[in-house]
């Protein structure tokens, strides 16, 4: 599981956005902009870290709850799987 | 032949349409002097299939110049410009949202303004500062004039066409705007390039969103709000 190739995360007006690189027209509908702990995750996703990592590596940045931490990179993971931003390799 | 587009010693192969395009863009000098060279060796026939010689060269010297246009801060932008007072006023937007009808009741309304391109403009970011420019890329109609100008705001028209409202551009949205009206997507490389200058660009440049009922109301209400910047 790790983010394709065709997304990047780029800052732009002060907001991270994700960009697909692929598509034709970026859809107006679809920017996926994402917060100080969204910007964390996705990197770690991008070097490959997998889902226990990446609740340990956000308990540790941010201070919060294990149960917390869980349920954010889960609902995380997914929103990014609905994007189509995810390989489905594991 | 040699040219100077948006300030850039570019090298036009002088083949189909562009011979005739590029005439007022041409200046002296050899090919070697050239900043920038866009090669006829690389057109991509097979991506057009139907389209004459003309046109394929039109749309293939247009992929590469917008792509190396990059390397020189600068990007081209899907857009109608048109210089008032020595200030350029850009609508953008998708095909058929209306970029050249708004830039027809600009002129009607200012008949000393001057449309610079109806396509595809470059903009340049010089020493912190923008610029608009005029290039051989203007679409059907052709109507370009090689000028360059200082930028003053950059409208996007949405697709609400019920109403006459104009405002700052939600910055998600100006983005997504920016980054679909410009001609350097394609590939992760390009974004790399293209994301800090939009960047600047929304820093930079008042952007605004627009939806029009594109009569005159309209025109003169996008005109006063972009001038006030």
């Amino acid at each position: 599981m790790k983010i394709k190739e065709e997304y990047v995360l780029q800052s732009i007006a002060d907001k991270w956005i994700v960009i697909d690189t692929n598509s034709k027209s970026v859809n107006f509908n679809k920017v996926l902009a994402l917060n100080a702990s969204g910007k964390f995750l996705w990197e770690k996703l991008e070097e490959g870290m997998k889902s226990d990592a990446l609740v340990s590596a956000l308990i540790k940045q941010f201070g919060i709850a294990q149960a917390t931490a869980e349920k954010d990179v889960d609902k995380f993971i997914q929103e990014l799987k609905d994007l189509g931003c995810m390989d489905n390799e594991s | 032949m040699l040219c100077l587009i948006a300030d850039i010693k570019t090298y036009v192969p002088a083949v189909g349409g562009m011979v005739s395009r590029c005439r007022e863009y041409q200046i002296e000098g050899e090919a070697h002097e050239a900043e920038l060279v866009l090669n006829d060796a690389l057109y991509r026939y097979e991506l057009w299939p139907g389209m004459n010689e003309n046109d394929v060269a039109y749309m293939e010297s247009g992929a590469q110049f917008y792509v190396k246009l990059l390397n020189f801060d600068g990007l081209m932008l899907h857009a109608s410009a048109t210089i008032i007072d020595g200030e350029a006023f850009l609508f953008a937007g998708q095909c058929g949202i209306g970029k050249s009808t708004h830039a027809n009741l600009l002129k009607k309304l200012f008949p000393n303004s001057q449309l610079i391109n109806d396509d595809k403009p470059a903009l340049r970011r010089l020493d912190g500062k923008w610029f608009a420019y005029g290039t051989p890329w203007s679409g059907k109609n052709g109507i370009n004039i090689n000028t360059k100008s200082p930028l003053k705001a950059i409208c996007l028209l949405t697709t609400r066409r019920d109403r006459n409202n104009i405002q700052v551009a939600d910055p998600l949205r100006a983005a997504a705007g920016l980054i679909s009206c410009s001609t350097g997507r394609g590939t992760r490389e390009r974004i790399l390039k293209l994301a800090p200058l939009i960047d600047h660009l929304m820093k930079e440049i008042p952007i605004y969103e627009m939806d029009s009922l594109a009569d005159d109301t309209a025109a003169r209400m996008a005109y006063n709000t972009m001038k006030m910047g």
